[in-house]
């Protein structure tokens, strides 16, 4: 009996970032989407202010940041279960102080004409709780539950204060997953099954570049049949948007010297004015070449009017964009990994959108096949896969997301090197490349190579990257399927190294060249045997072999 | 992605007849953590929770889905006859929906997975492009019907609407009268119906055992049944035909009136197949009905029992009063009865003493000496006085007197005897004293000088007493006059005595009393004024109910003769007056007269004429008052007698 189309279960996908936090949900299309908070903003500002006898939040509390600097608390997220001595409070800028309460970091505020102190954990609920209010404004209903998206670099004790301090804003948390995680889901979540099956097992190395608003997080993920693991995670909290920023708020200081004589190097109001205006003069020049820059009454009266173009921001900022890729090269050689070996560049966070920090990234990744994607948002990127993950498992109770995420699970042997079958032409195919979390099983198919063949040899050997072999230059405009083309080119680059095991297949029936078709199966159980197997399907011949590891 | 690389070749020449070889071991692995993240690694994480290998968890899940797949293999059977087939699209309003996709078994039943499967075989079959590609002419007409099909049954308002007017459904309820099993009949028209229920579960009809609780939970959810089913899919017209506001009004109209007739009929159907129908037939009902009844029954009849024996009882308790009071009553009348014959007996012997004393006074002459005829009026007073006598006496006086007058031989003696009755009955003021005249110890009798000396103290003793009766009694009026005069004229005032008397006598209509006896009546008052007042005031209050009744008792009498009823008043409020004006003469006169005259007289004239001449000084009228007061009198007097 048709039934009314039941309401789907309201799980969102939460963000807290440093400077901004997103909500995302799943629409009726399957697809992730971000809701706009009361005030109609996407991007919810990480702020709580305390004005009178008001707690504001999000969007309301960034008119505070301005008019009542003392109580409004920014930059909150990353002291989130630390002490009052981890905490670097030299990173506040003119907002509301950071005492010490009983070893825990806190604010004091001024709150209903009170002298009050928050731990962070307690503003985070709060801010949260004005999060869930927005989100349950827009769904109607009580949000069900929540994915949480979390820094690499957390600590336990901060995963576990960040999941208290949501529990305590009402919400069933999930899951926590890591930021870089999250995103390259919400890639890999959008994705057709029927596109994932054609892509072979879609076996992949990315580079998750998530440029904050003041951190910046570098993340090489492989992806094995559409699982994450993550090889290398570095994070730099001196780079990100913020930088950026001061050098923008640096050349207007100097040019409002030039013009009025006035110093507001430290006239910390008109920094803060300084500040937001040029925050979107810095997101305009993403996408023109020149970008005003007005402040109304900067300082002692007088109005600044400036503009900045792309150029001059380009050349000033050079400096970071160095900085920046000298991070993702001494990451990925600390890992003895090359940029050839990165299938694709993942762009997160708002800061990435600068456009000539893609062209320098493609710089340096001229000579491979890597693909830079930002699909989607890279704002929002992050949530939209804490959304795909909650769409995933609200159906499970608690006890089956616990047993599933617990260590005896997740932690497990990776394949340190790619195994694969010598072909007719002596090329190296790999059927399990490197870093693929066991157990795993591949099946490939082989044909014959010439016709009436009875005989298979299947020779399975292992692999080794050879680093220094260049590949031909790849236009950035190819297609995907030129794309997967040169991923094959990418391949020949690993070499076989050592002979595990041969395999003969005899007695098969006399076809014509690419029409008998055989089943080679590689199978690594969790006792860590390795079992090759050769079939044809159709006579059911077979030979099976097992290989152990060695000590 | 190329094929090319995917080739295998032959073994090397060098190759041996082994089927395989092993070098060495795989490297050793690196120990990470995956991400917990992603649908893959749910699989990844049953497998390593349930310690499954690859092929065991695939052959677990593929369990899993078999179920749905099953199902929509069944479907393949489904045969595509040409009649379906060469189906017009136009005509989709017409067509089923279910038997186009092949779904015709399930219907409603049919889940959304399902109808999209068997569209996505049906389309796979039955595409255009396909049918060009074979060679057929590119008829899409099926292909069209599908497609109509799908749009129809994948949307749940028009599937509603659809299954609504399911033509293919038999909706029609099963006949009152068919023969069979009750729950095989209605079992399936109810399951039918729970369809259209908006509230879920629906409640089934069950079996013979189901409890009366549930049963009547089961009637209740459907007299109260809340159906999604609409008629709209039955529109004759389309409001998108026309461009016409008016038209696209008026058809809108005429759908929502035609929708809304369909609809009650269908309620209507419904209640009669709940009410008329499954209610009437349920053998449940039937059996809870006669349970009810039997208990009902059974209670009836216990009450009834009670009743019963109570009426029974009730009625052996009359018998026994009836019969006790049938026994009270023949006691009662035989001693009335006996009462009755003492009376007559004692009527009787009073009557013979009455005579033998009369017979006495003759023989003595009648007082006088003997050879002297008395007088006639001597006569006739010393009899009717001797009936005054007799009527005071009693029995025992009777014959006390008689034997006295046996036992005595001399006149004297004999009339001694009668005086000394006559004085004491007058003495006990039984007998008025001037009633008695002839046998008052002072009547005129020259010739009686013996007993002279006690005759005369006897007058004294008689004058004593009857200086008390003198003092007349004291009537209400007075007394009240009395306590007014006395507090009018209070104690000290000049002539107190002498004025209350003159008040008294003044405002009462009496003879004023002497001082003495207002002394004495006022100190009397003093002493106990309220039940003295009380008794005079329930005298007074019974005197005047007394009259009043007695005119009333007598209406006819009153209307007859006005003046006789003021007489009568006036003897009422005075009787004594009247009754002084009578003297002893006139009374006898009277007695005589009556006697002369019977009611059964049959003379010349007036009987009380002739009465009235017997009497002296009295006129007729007179006379019947007499009579009527005398008959009172007696009559009184008897009543008197009987309580």
């Amino acid at each position: 009996m048709p039934s009314a189309t039941e309401s789907k279960k309201s799980i969102i996908g939460l963000r807290i970032g440093q400077s901004y936090s997103s909500i995302a949900i799943i629409n009726k299309d399957g697809r992730a989407d971000c809701i706009a908070n009361e005030d109609g903003e996407r991007q919810i500002p990480t702020l709580v202010a305390f004005a009178g006898e008001e707690e504001l939040a999000g969007t309301q509390a960034k008119a505070q940041l301005l008019s009542n600097s003392k109580n409004t608390i920014s930059q909150f997220r990353n002291f989130i279960g630390k002490s009052f001595t981890e905490c670097n409070s030299s990173a506040i800028k003119g907002t509301a102080q950071l005492v010490d309460k009983d070893g825990v970091a806190a604010y004091s505020v001024e709150f209903m004409n009170k002298e009050s102190i928050f731990t962070v954990q307690e503003i985070t609920t709060k801010y949260i709780t004005s999060l869930r209010e927005s989100a349950e404004n827009f769904l109607g209903q009580p949000v069900a539950g929540v994915v949480l998206a979390i820094p690499t670099y957390f600590t336990d004790s901060q995963r576990l204060a960040l999941k208290d301090a949501t529990e305590k804003a009402g919400l069933r948390v999930l899951q926590l997953i890591n930021e870089p995680t999250a995103a390259i889901l919400a890639y890999e979540s959008s994705m057709k099954p029927e596109e994932y099956n054609n892509n072979l097992h879609n076996d992949r190395t990315a580079l998750i570049l998530d440029l904050g608003s003041d951190s910046l997080d570098v993340t090489v993920m492989s992806i094995r049949s559409g699982m994450f693991t993550i090889l290398v995670t570095t994070h730099d909290p001196d780079l990100g948007g913020a930088a950026f920023d001061d050098l923008l708020v640096n050349h207007f200081v100097n040019e409002f010297k030039r013009k009025t004589q006035i110093d507001i190097s430290q006239n910390k109001r008109a920094l803060v004015k300084l500040r937001n205006a040029v925050e979107i003069t810095k997101k305009t020049l993403s996408s023109s070449s020149t970008s005003p820059c007005s402040v109304e009454s900067l300082a002692d009266g007088i109005d600044f009017h400036g503009s900045i173009n792309r150029t001059r921001f380009e050349i000033m900022s050079n400096k970071l964009f160095t900085k920046i890729l000298d991070v993702i090269s001494n990451a990925l050689k600390e890992n003895n990994l090359d940029t050839q070996l990165i299938d694709e560049a993942i762009l997160v966070g708002g800061a990435s959108r600068i456009p000539k920090l893609q062209s320098k990234l493609r710089d340096t990744f001229k000579n491979t096949i890597t693909v830079i994607r930002q699909d989607f948002e890279p704002d929002e990127v992050v949530a939209y896969g804490c959304a795909f993950q909650g769409d995933l498992i609200c159906a499970l109770d608690d006890q089956m997301i616990a047993d599933s995420i617990d260590t005896s699970v997740t932690l497990v042997p990776h394949l340190s090197k790619p195994i694969g079958v010598l072909n007719a032409e002596n090329e190296f195919v790999v059927m399990i490349p490197a870093n693929t979390p066991l157990p795993a099983r591949r099946i490939f198919q082989f044909s014959n190579m010439i016709d009436d063949q009875k005989k298979f040899y299947v020779p399975i050997w292992e692999g080794d990257i050879i680093v220094s072999k260049p590949s031909p230059p790849t236009d950035d405009n190819l297609d995907i399927d030129s794309n997967l083309d040169t991923s094959l080119q990418e391949r020949h680059l690993i070499s076989p190294a050592k002979m595990l095991a041969e395999l003969v297949l005899t007695d098969l029936p006399e076809k014509k060249m690419n029409e008998l078709k055989v089943d080679i199966t590689i199978e690594i159980d969790i006792n860590k045997k390795c079992i090759i197997s050769a079939k044809d399907p159709i006579s059911n011949k077979s030979v099976e072999l097992e290989i152990q590891f060695t000590q | 992605m190329s094929q090319s690389h995917l080739v295998l070749g032959v073994p090397p020449s060098s190759w041996d007849e082994s089927s395989f070889k092993i070098h060495c071991g795989i490297s050793e692995g690196v120990i990470r953590n995956i991400e917990p993240v992603g649908r893959y690694f749910l699989a990844h994480a049953r497998r390593k929770l349930n310690n499954h290998s690859f092929s065991e968890d695939e052959h677990i899940q593929a369990e899993a889905n078999a179920k749905q797949l099953e199902v929509i293999h069944d479907e393949d059977s489904e045969e595509e006859t040409p009649e379906l087939l060469s189906r017009d699209p136009k005509d989709w309003k017409e067509q089923d929906h279910y038997a186009i996709l092949g779904l015709s078994k399930y219907r409603w039943k049919a889940t959304d997975e399902q109808i999209k499967q068997a569209h996505r075989k049906k389309v796979l079959k039955h595409h255009p492009d396909k049918k060009a590609s074979s060679g057929n002419t590119n008829d899409d007409g099926f292909f069209k019907c599908i497609q109509k099909a799908y749009e129809i049954l994948s949307d749940p308002v028009k599937r509603r609407q659809f299954d609504s007017v399911d033509e293919a459904i038999d909706d029609t309820p099963p006949s009152a009268k068919a023969k069979g099993d009750f729950f095989e009949i209605y079992g399936p028209v109810f399951e039918r119906e729970a369809r259209f229920s908006n509230k879920t579960p629906v409640p089934m009809l069950g079996d013979i055992n189901t409890t009366k609780s549930e049963v009547e939970a089961f009637y209740d959810f459907w007299y109260n049944f809340d159906s999604w089913r609409s008629f709209e899919y039955l529109d004759k017209e389309d409001t998108d035909n026309t461009d016409n506001r008016d038209d696209k009004r008026y058809i809108e109209r005429k759908n929502k009136a035609e929708r809304a007739r369909y609809k009650k009929e269908d309620t209507i159907r419904l209640r009669k197949i709940i009410e008329d129908q499954a209610l009437s037939l349920d053998l449940r009902i039937q059996k809870f009905k006669q349970e009810e009844k039997a208990a009902k029954e059974a209670k009836k009849k216990e009450k009834e029992d009670a009743i019963k024996n109570a009426k029974e009882a009730a009625q052996r308790a009359a018998e026994e009063e009836r019969l006790k009071k049938e026994q009270a009553e023949a006691e009662a009348k035989l001693k009335q009865q006996e009462e009755k014959k003492e009376k007559a007996n004692k009527k009787k012997m009073m009557r013979n003493e009455r005579k033998s004393i009369k017979t006495h006074v003759k023989t003595h002459n009648y007082f006088y000496p003997p050879n002297e005829p008395p007088p006639i009026d001597v006569i006739e007073t010393q009899l009717s006085e001797l009936d005054f006598l007799f009527e005071k006496l009693s029995l025992e006086d009777h014959q006390n007197v008689r034997k006295q007058l046996d036992s005595i031989q001399g006149r004297h003696d004999a009339k001694q005897i009668l005086v000394k009755e006559a004085s004491r009955l007058v003495s006990s003021g039984v007998l008025p004293v001037d009633s008695i005249k002839y046998f008052k110890s002072d009547s005129i009798d020259v010739d009686v000088t013996e007993n002279q000396a006690q005759k005369t103290t006897n007058i004294e003793e008689h004058k004593v007493t009857e200086e008390m009766p003198k003092e007349r009694p004291w009537n209400v009026e007075e007394i009240s006059l009395l306590i007014k005069a006395a507090n009018k004229f209070p104690g000290g005032s000049l002539n107190r005595w002498e004025r209350i008397s003159e008040y008294v006598a003044d405002h009462s209509g009496l003879p004023p009393r002497t001082n003495e006896e207002l002394i004495k009546k006022s100190k009397e008052v003093q002493k106990g004024t309220v039940a003295l007042d009380e008794n005079d005031v329930r005298k007074l209050q019974h005197q005047k109910k007394h009259a009043d009744t007695r005119i009333t008792e007598h209406p006819s009498m009153r209307e007859a003769t006005i003046d006789y009823d003021a007489i009568s008043a006036s003897t009422a409020n005075g009787s004594s007056t009247t009754n002084n004006t009578w003297s002893p003469a006139q009374q006898a006169q009277l007695e005589r007269a009556l006697q002369a005259y019977p009611p059964s007289w049959k003379g010349e004239g007036d009987r009380w004429d002739k009465i009235a001449e017997a009497v002296e000084n009295k006129t007729k009228k007179e006379c019947k008052l007499r009579v009527k007061y005398l008959a009172e009198q007696v009559k009184a007097k008897k009543a008197a007698q009987s309580t």
